[in-house]
């Protein structure tokens, strides 16, 4: 992703293994088959749904364990209109309606929890409530959201009248992460990003200077309802099938993990974490069956215990570890993880 | 929350009460551990659920190898203790000044429970006979005497608990060390020790209340979780660091369930999301609580 990064020249290697990384998923669909393609399309609207998180979550020091919530709610409102109401044109719907429904999911409840300045564990739990809500009632919606079966039958995006291919669609899947995460980048790296890490690293302080952190808050989070909005969307249509787990806690907890094992506060860690283990997942599943699922939960509390930057914090000191005795260079910008939460 | 109570069609108001009392008290039993635990150590203890599943399967365990009922309800506790030790001397002493992070290496304990009694004893259901068979006659309905054996258990517990923390001086000594654990270890109280023995004990309760509601479950492996985020709702809407706070949550979250589900009947899961809501506005307006804990920090 470097070679088009504003802020990163390709000179340092962690640009170098971004752009090697990039350049190993645009080549992809070349070397597998069209449904594993289709697979992949998922681990990526998969990746930036983790993308969305860390930035409330990694940025912002806000665990929000009810993001599945904004994400399923994007894919059900896209599963609808697209069976349904072929009128309204797939891009809209996945690029304008979906994010749209979930921005405004998230500002009510960023309104209401940030208002009364509930954060830290409250914040984590009363996600999670969210999510739980959101999962039940779906179940209950049989009629008009297909109840515990869900909606499947969903077709594939089109655009201008015309289908998109399973490879089509992973390119696009692709370009919009990669576009998410340029954002984002940009968005963390400016003034704007500093007061959020301001609000990881000591809120009331951040507020002391003069900051409305909690406008901050509001936005970061209403940004990332609307990104993980996309990414529900953007699954429905690559899937073809949803249902009630899609909101659950279960799959935000999940995401969590994807991104404390890959480095949070980092971007690129989320999309790291949730490739890799998603990737290892269908991999190893099959064969380990459930060590595979131990093995991971153990890697996860060995990472929160020993790193708490995850992978790509662990790889990133150690580059940059060997660069500092050649040269100083300028840590500042990185997140300092798990020390500073709460 | 609690969906498995729904066994019984309450006919009469009698019926209902007692059911209600009976749900409200499995609900406080299953929380108590957790108060302990989140409530007055401050580990936000995500495997909660999970350590009610290995008390269930413990009585489980128990009763497939012949062994009396009973024997089960008292090893559970033992048994989750000692997990609840291990946990404590690998993970969760590193990091109480981290209580988020407390939270995610929970939230891993809790997969690894999850998957460890999944490779033991596969991933069918489960079901545990009750110790107590047969049924009372209470207020002139005939009332399963297990479902009692309950109320009557949870009672105890909760009276047994308080009594610990109040007047003993093992338990006072434990406040101290919740407190403030410098100044703890300054008048020579073992710290280490007494955060053991606190978090042994919310995971021994966790294991009792597993074994003790198995019978009227469908033991899973993945049963904890829908029970974990009850715990913490009764929790948190009682009154973070409060015994009473706890019965008072799980009288109001457990009241409202069972009156939800008689209105709004048929439909289940609205009933529960309903409950959830009011336990959201509830947190949002009164984050300290029913009962606040007095004079306590974050």
């Amino acid at each position: 992703m470097a070679e088009t990064d504003p802020v990163v020249e390709l000179k340092t290697p962690a640009s170098i293994a971004k752009f090697a990384g990039l350049l190993a998923l645009v080549a992809l669909p070349l070397f597998v088959s069209e449904y594993r393609v289709s697979t992949w399309s998922t681990y990526l609207t998969f990746a930036l749904l983790a993308l969305s998180i860390d930035l409330v979550w990694g940025y912002t020091g806000l665990l929000t364990l009810g993001h599945a919530a904004f994400f399923g709610a994007g894919a059900y409102v896209t599963a609808k209109l697209l069976k349904e109401v072929p009128a309204v044109p797939d891009v809209a719907v996945v690029f304008l309606i979906a994010p749209a429904l979930a921005a405004l999911l998230t500002l009510v409840l960023g309104w209401f929890l940030f208002s009364a300045d509930v954060k830290g564990s409250y914040f984590a739990i009363t996600t999670l409530i969210v999510s739980i809500i959101f999962e039940s009632v779906a179940g209950e919606f049989v009629g008009f959201l297909g109840g515990f079966n869900g909606i499947y039958g969903i077709p594939s995006i089109q655009v201008v009248g015309f289908e998109l291919t399973a490879t089509m669609s992973y390119y696009l899947a692709l370009g919009v992460l990669v576009g998410s995460y340029l954002l984002l980048r940009l968005l963390v790296d400016s003034a704007f990003g500093r007061v959020l890490r301001g609000i990881r690293g000591n809120q009331e302080r951040t507020e002391f200077f003069g900051y409305d952190t909690q406008q901050y808050r509001l936005i970061v989070f209403t940004l990332s309802g609307a990104m993980a909005g996309v990414a529900g969307s953007m699954y429905a249509t690559v899937d073809g099938f949803v249902s009630p787990p899609l909101l659950g806690f279960v799959l935000s907890t999940q995401v969590v993990i994807w991104i404390a094992v890959g480095g949070r506060g980092t971007l690129i860690g989320a999309v790291f974490g949730a490739l890799l283990i998603q990737y290892l997942n269908s991999t190893l599943s099959d064969v380990l069956i459930n060590y595979w699922e131990m093995g991971l939960a153990l890697l996860f509390i060995a990472v929160v215990i020993g790193a708490p930057r995850g992978i790509v914090g662990l790889l990133s000191d150690t580059v940059e570890g060997i660069q500092t005795s050649l040269q100083s260079t300028k840590r500042s910008d990185l997140g300092a993880g798990g020390e500073l939460d709460d | 929350m609690i969906s498995t109570f729904a066994t019984v069609v309450p006919l009469q108001l009698a019926d209902r009460v007692l059911i209600s009392l009976t749900s409200i008290s499995g609900l406080i039993l299953v929380a108590s551990g957790l108060t302990i635990i989140f409530g007055l150590m401050g580990v936000l203890n995500l495997a909660h659920g999970a350590l009610m599943m290995v008390g269930a399967y413990t009585a489980y365990a128990v009763q497939s190898a012949g062994l009396s009922p009973w024997l089960g309800i008292v090893i559970a506790p033992l048994v989750v203790g000692l997990v609840g030790v291990a946990m404590e001397v690998t993970l969760i002493r590193r990091l109480y000044d981290r209580p988020l992070d407390t939270l995610l290496a929970t939230w891993g304990i809790a997969i690894v429970l999850q998957e460890a009694v999944t490779i033991a004893f596969g991933t069918s259901q489960k079901s545990v006979a009750p110790p107590l068979e047969g049924s009372i006659s209470l207020l002139g309905v005939t009332y399963p005497a297990h479902w009692a054996f309950i109320i009557v258990v949870t009672v105890v517990v909760m009276a047994i608990t308080i009594g610990l923390f109040a007047y003993t001086d093992i338990g006072i000594m434990a406040l101290a060390v919740i407190q403030d654990r410098e100044m703890a270890a300054a008048v020579g109280i073992n710290t280490r020790v007494s955060d053991r023995t606190t978090f042994a004990f919310g995971s021994a309760l966790a294991g009792l209340s597993g074994a003790i509601m198995a019978p009227l479950l469908s033991v899973n492996s993945t049963m904890g979780i829908a029970w974990l985020a009850d715990s913490f709702l009764v929790v948190i809407v009682g009154g973070v660091g409060t015994f009473t706070g706890t019965i008072a949550g799980g009288i109001l979250l457990g009241g409202l369930d069972n009156l939800f589900r008689t209105v709004i009947s048929g439909y289940t899961s609205i009933a529960q999301a309903a409950v959830l809501l009011v336990a959201l506005v509830i947190i949002r307006y009164r984050p300290e609580g029913l009962i606040p804990a007095a004079e306590r920090g974050e």
